[in-house]
């Protein structure tokens, strides 16, 4: 069982288009928007050491692992998915 | 003996709008062609409002590069391999080589190279090491990270203006630096930037290191007029100082400049390697735009038409 959670900003295009990509793959995901929400961005920044959007974060077999930036290879590796 | 796959006619490497235009023209020319990209849009995908893409009053950068991408998907015949880099151009007996960052190579007839540009990157002490930690390159993804802090923009160009301008909504206070003594962007857009509450131009100074501990703390800049070296504290370092152009997988294979862009003829595009082609910007066109692009990668493309017919007679 995967779970992927999306931090975005309201601006971020490359956000745009990793909703899409999860979309056309088929992968369930929540989004958490940061663009006004001090805390969680904070949080999210703390939790990967990096200043980007969108961030992934990826639950599975009970492990969270994160990627900072829209890097379509990276993510297919964490979901397991083929590219 | 194992039969050989036939070569491509073209390979076109590069998925935005150079890339795309050279692979509609390619397609609805019957040019049997493969188009590589690591992804489509290029340097405007970060761009939240883009105005003068020619028949379109207003689209954001993802809008247009899934309409590339869409526009490329509907061509018959194109065959697209994306997410997927071009790495090295190899000279053949019959053509040439493409080998990706997936290990994959591939042959071709002709190559038309429209790989664009990447940000410069900030070239001084702490540049890297805090990559994502303070020092970004995106302003309408990052800039809400920001709020409440200090930033600092390296460039005064367009690029430049139009990220003070996204962090004008966060930042607590805003500095644009630039070793020129007025900003080189549009004049409506530095207007707007300097008449910003909080905004502070600081002219005729070069960065010199960028500095902090698990994050930006600061910045030290050398006042180009005086000789002195000054500190800056701010916690976020937005760099746009322009672009270097993805023209490695063609270095000595085809002239480059010495701004590593690739040199080519006009009106052909054609390179100083016969059957390999480029546009937009990993070339040495001088105007950055994606309507110029286009344009230029057709003409690209009806050349290598020329070229690969001449060949097949």
């Amino acid at each position: 069982m995967v779970k992927v959670t999306m931090y975005t900003t309201i601006t971020c295009q490359y956000c745009i288009l990793a909703k899409r990509y999860l979309e056309q793959k088929g992968i369930e995901f929540s989004e958490v928007d940061i663009t006004h929400d001090l805390v969680k961005s904070d949080e999210i920044v703390k939790k990967t050491g990096q200043n980007r959007t969108p961030v992934f974060v990826v639950e599975k077999d009970g492990q969270e692992s994160y990627l900072a930036g829209f890097d379509k290879a990276k993510l297919d590796e964490m979901l397991g998915l083929n590219s | 003996m194992k039969n050989m796959p036939k070569p491509y006619d073209l390979i076109i490497i590069g998925g935005g709008p150079a890339g795309a235009a050279a692979g509609v023209y390619a397609a609805r020319k019957r040019l049997n062609t493969l188009l590589i990209t690591d992804g489509f849009g290029g340097a405007s995908v970060a761009s939240a409002k883009i105005e003068n893409w020619i028949g379109t009053k207003e689209i954001s950068g993802a809008e247009l590069a899934i309409a590339l991408e869409e526009h490329l998907r509907a061509q018959t015949g194109l065959v697209i391999r994306e997410p997927e880099k071009a790495v090295a151009v190899k000279k053949t007996a019959g053509g040439f080589i493409v080998e990706t960052d997936k290990k994959k190579s591939y042959e071709s007839l002709a190559v038309l190279v429209a790989a664009g540009g990447r940000h410069r990157r900030l070239n001084v002490p702490g540049g890297e090491e805090f990559d994502g930690r303070g020092v970004a390159y995106c302003s309408t993804c990052d800039a809400p990270i920001f709020r409440g802090k200090k930033v600092a923009v390296v460039g005064s160009g367009n690029a430049g203006l139009e990220a003070a301008l996204d962090l004008s909504h966060y930042a607590s206070a805003l500095y644009l630096i630039d070793i020129v003594d007025k900003p080189t962007g549009d004049k409506q857009t530095a207007e707007k930037v300097m008449g910003l509450p909080g905004f502070s131009f600081l002219s005729r100074v070069g960065i010199t290191a960028i500095t902090g501990d698990n994050w930006v703390k600061g910045l030290k800049f050398k006042d180009l007029n005086t000789g002195e070296v000054k500190e800056l504290a701010v916690e976020g370092v937005f760099v746009a100082i322009g672009s270097v152009p993805n023209s490695e997988m063609v270095r000595g294979l085809c002239e480059l400049n010495a701004r590593g862009e690739i040199v080519v003829s006009r009106p052909s595009y054609a390179t100083t390697e016969p059957g390999i082609f480029a546009a937009g910007d990993v070339t040495d066109e001088p105007f950055r735009q994606n309507n110029i692009a286009a344009g230029d990668a057709i003409k690209a493309v009806l050349s290598a038409c020329v070229y690969i017919n001449q060949i097949n007679k």
